[in-house]
């Protein structure tokens, strides 16, 4: 041990989902709290069942906030955003996190969660184990417009929203020239926040309703999830204890 | 519950109420404003809420996907004479039949509706609709453009102001009337639409699906301009007729007449949106079911939504509008006509609908840089400089040269200095600022003003809708360049403080942090039992090979399984993205690999989980189940194990079995 003072913060990746206009607000929080790596995207809120988004009652626009945060303070983090931003409420927002693998550039880690007030030993978590996850976050990339029949497929095994971003296919055997200028598909990427004993269940319906085979071209992964909170859980024994665990 | 549906109407209040509310207050200053004036406006305004909020569901619901669907479709065609038709068709359907321009030719052609300038106007806005998409694939800069175009406008109204002033501020004006409520949302969706699929240029900084608004405004004045140099202008004031109201009868009777006219003008302006939505449908996108039902609903929103609108602005505002510009500047106050001017300018550009399409797509395409809210300060700001500027002009009678010289021969100069993407929302802002809210109350306010004061219409009150089209631009565009010079600012700053040096650990030696492959000495002692250190990520080049035989899946399968090899089913790579639904149909309808049959019908999903949690825990260091079900590289070495003793699909099947069971309790169950 040459250097022991310092060591490596592991990280984790916050996602937070909120009303457009409270995007701003939560990386104003974030940064106050020295989450400093914070980004906004724009992002569209399904509607909460398929007739209502034919006659456009439903359709939220949202904003994504993705920030780095210490591993350890992972469930601190998602404690301070439900009290700020009360995310078990129903129609708040969400806020989840994932672990990270690894990252470029030590600095990141050595700068992150610097200021602000927190309390003794914040960053007490350790991993969780594959077991203790409970909620896996689904990702359906498929091409333009047929988010809606992902969302049906999803909503018809168990799930109950989703969040729609807009992106553009970059693969090279997309990617076609015309005039000089290049043309790329148009994508929807679909997040769905599931249970895992549902998130089999729901991939394979998004897999039937949009996979590659069909005229969706899709694909859907699954990422583990290590801590959430949001309204949809209030219910479920699983979501009181992570929710006791919060209030530690 | 209707969160969305609330909202809009929340939207169309907060954009309706704060005009509504000082015209009241200052009506209270006048005893001329009787009591049914008073009925006929409050009726007006909630008509005027109600068709807002209908309104900006269509345009969300259909006229915004219509008309960016249609863009992107004609890109994708990749075919040259789609991209030089479809605008020029577009652009000319459009226009013909928008209300505004049919009433712009009576005003200006002589009385009736004059069939030459209606084709005239229609015509040049298809023509510069081709120019904006033309520039976006030509890679032209679109500040070359605007000075282009606008700079042959100022010479032309140049030389008209010699030949009969009156003209001039007629010709500006029209620009704005061209591009109404439909034509705006319609038109710069079909820009976005067009911009979202076609990349050329790196420098371009999002600028591309903007400036066709911009250029379908000026291009009319242009053609008009040109009309009225060639001797083909009579100019005739239009009459604004309205009856005295006196009973509840003739409110009735008022709004009865205006839905009727409304019903009949939307749908002639919505009809060319349907019957090109309908022709493409047919022969081209092929829209799916769910979406079609969306488009059809969203256009009836759209229909009665302008009908309410139109209604209630034609017959509530116009009148009042008319009668206060006249009481006010006959009496003693005179002079408060300007800052009253200034403030209902700040207030009607709030409820205009077609800015609510521009705050939206702004805020998208800058992804919030550029918020609604900043959006709407910022157009306050520049009608109310506008309609200021009017009433002044009413009032002392100076020339609009004044006002037009200085202001677009800055704006042009600034597009040097302003950030392109400002450069393209400023001038596309001008023609969605001068909308019926404006053509409706602001115009007949100053009319009856000039009227009052005795002024001449023509140059004098006329030239408002031009002063509106241009503030906005000049005020956006010095946003830009403050806006730009604050950024570099901040980023000098930046590179002075940069952040501050913290020590970095010695034993990291390139700027990847692989956890995995740290010491985990080096870890924080908390969460060092997280860290697989063992795990060599040497290993993870060898998934390929082992991966094909014990991950049933789908997509890893297909290039390495054995019996897909033998039926000569040739998958170069085993990349998700390569596959394409043909060879996944003729995979599975593949008699001779009846494996993969197998694993097609039952194991869609590769499940990390399970796959982690068939190995048994005991014997391993028990943060290696988590690691390795993170990773796809990792589950390898759990595979590996397996293979040698049984088919694991099986395993894998029976914990699939496990995970699909229904849970009551579950997300779904709770609504």
């Amino acid at each position: 041990m040459d250097t022991p003072e310092i060591k490596l913060k592991p990280l984790e990746f916050l996602v937070v989902i909120v009303d457009m206009e409270k995007g701003e607000d939560v990386s104003a929080f974030l940064n106050e709290h020295g989450f400093t790596f914070s980004y906004v995207s724009i992002a569209e809120g399904t509607a909460p069942t398929e007739i209502r988004s034919y006659w456009g009652f439903g359709e939220t626009e949202k904003s994504v906030i993705w920030s780095i945060i210490p591993k350890g303070s992972s469930n601190y983090v998602i404690s301070i955003l439900d009290s700020e931003f009360e995310f078990h409420k129903p129609n708040t927002g969400l806020a989840l996190t994932l672990p990270i693998k690894s990252f470029a550039d030590p600095i990141i880690a050595s700068h992150i969660g610097g200021s602000g007030d927190k309390p003794e030993n914040y960053e007490t978590e350790g991993e969780r184990k594959m077991e203790e996850r409970v909620y896996s976050l689904l990702m359906a990339i498929v091409k333009k417009g047929f988010s809606d029949e992902v969302m049906a497929a999803a909503r018809e095994a168990g799930a109950r929203g989703g969040t729609i971003m807009k992106a553009r296919g970059t693969g090279e055997h997309e990617i076609v020239k015309f005039l000089g200028m290049t043309i790329e598909p148009e994508k929807d990427v679909i997040i769905i926040l599931a249970k895992k004993d549902k998130r089999s269940e729901i991939m394979k319906a998004i897999y039937e309703k949009a996979g590659l085979h069909t005229e969706g071209n899709g694909l859907v992964i699954a990422l583990p999830v290590d801590d959430v909170v949001g309204s949809f859980n209030l219910n479920s024994q699983l979501a009181d204890e992570a929710i006791n665990s919060n209030s530690d | 519950m209707f969160k969305n549906m609330a909202g809009k109407f929340i939207d169309a209040t907060v954009s309706t109420l704060p005009i509504s509310l000082s015209v009241i207050i200052i009506s209270l200053f006048f005893s001329d404003i009787t009591p049914p004036m008073y009925l006929l406006f409050s009726l007006g305004s909630i008509l005027l809420i109600v068709g807002l909020a209908l309104f900006f569901l269509g345009m969300d619901l259909a006229l915004a996907p219509i008309g960016r669907e249609i863009g992107s479709h004609i890109v994708n065609k990749k075919k040259l004479w789609l991209l030089l038709i479809i605008p020029l068709l577009l652009g000319f359907i459009i226009s013909i039949a928008e209300p505004g321009v049919s009433v712009l030719s009576g005003q200006i052609g002589g009385g009736e509706r004059n069939l030459v300038i209606i084709y005239t106007i229609a015509g040049a806005t298809g023509l510069f609709l081709l120019v904006s998409v033309l520039r976006i694939f030509l890679k032209i800069q679109l500040r070359y453009v605007f000075i282009v175009v606008y700079g042959i406008m100022l010479i032309l109204a140049a030389i008209a102001q010699f030949i009969n002033p009156d003209f001039v501020s007629v010709a500006l004006d029209s620009g704005g009337v061209a591009t109404g409520a439909i034509t705006v949302p319609f038109l710069m969706a079909f820009t976005v639409g067009i911009s979202s699929v076609a990349h050329g240029r790196t420098d371009s900084e999002g600028d591309e699906g903007f400036g066709t608004v911009a250029l379908c405004t000026a291009g009319p004045v242009i053609i008009i301009l040109i009309i009225a140099l060639s001797g083909g202008l009579k100019l005739q004031e239009a009459e604004i007729i309205h009856d005295t109201i006196l009973n509840l009868k003739d409110i009735l009777f008022a709004f009865g007449n205006g839905f009727v006219s409304s019903f009949k003008d939307v749908a002639l302006s919505l009809a060319p949106v349907v019957g090109i939505f309908v022709v493409f449908q047919l022969f081209a996108l092929r829209i799916k079911k769910r979406n079609l039902i969306r488009i059809i609903i969203g256009l009836f929103y759209s229909y009665f939504g302008l009908v309410f609108f139109l209604t209630g602005v034609n017959v509530g505002f116009l009148p009042i509008g008319k009668l206060l510009g006249g009481i006010i500047a006959v009496s003693e106050y005179r002079w408060i006509l300007v800052p009253l001017g200034a403030l209902l300018g700040a207030l009607i550009v709030l409820a205009e609908p077609s800015v609510h399409a521009l705050t939206k797509q702004v805020n998208e395409l800058t992804s919030g840089v550029l918020s609604r809210k900043t959006m709407l300060i910022l157009l306050c700001i520049g009608v109310s400089i506008a309609v200021g500027i009017s009433l002044l002009r009413v009032l002392t009678g100076i020339s609009i040269w004044w006002f037009l010289l200085p202001i677009y021969g800055s704006c042009l100069l600034l597009t040097f200095f302003a950030p392109k993407l400002f450069t393209a929302i400023a001038f596309d802002s001008g023609g969605v600022a001068s909308g019926p809210m404006t053509v409706t109350f602001a115009l007949p306010f100053v009319i009856g003003a000039c009227n009052a004061i005795g002024g001449n219409v023509f140059t004098d009150a006329f030239g408002i809708i031009a002063s509106v089209t241009m503030a906005p631009i000049l005020v956006i565009m010095i946003t830009g360049v403050i806006y730009k010079v604050k950024v570099r600012k901040a980023e000098l700053e930046s590179e002075l403080e940069k952040l501050p040096e913290v020590p970095i650990p010695e034993f990291i030696s390139e700027p990847i942090v692989d956890y995995d492959s740290l010491p985990s000495s080096k870890v924080v002692p908390s969460i060092i039992v997280e860290f697989d250190e063992e795990e060599d990520s040497s290993e993870s080049s060898n998934i390929s090979s082992t991966a094909a035989e014990s991950v049933p899946s789908i997509i890893v399968d297909f290039d390495k399984d054995d019996s897909a090899e033998s039926s000569n089913i040739s998958l170069s790579e085993g990349t998700a993205s390569n596959i394409d639904s043909r060879d996944l149909t003729k995979l599975s309808n593949n008699e001779t690999s009846s494996s993969i049959k197998d694993y097609v019908s039952n194991d869609f999903i590769t499940s990390m989980d399970s796959i982690g949690s068939s190995k048994d825990p005991e014997g391993i260091n028990p943060c290696d189940t988590n690691a390795h079900s993170n990773m796809i590289e990792s589950d390898i070495e759990v595979q590996e194990e397996q293979n040698d003793t049984t088919g694991n699909k099986e395993v894998i099947q029976d914990k699939f079995g496990d995970d699909i069971q229904p849970n009551k309790d579950d997300l779904g169950s709770e609504e």
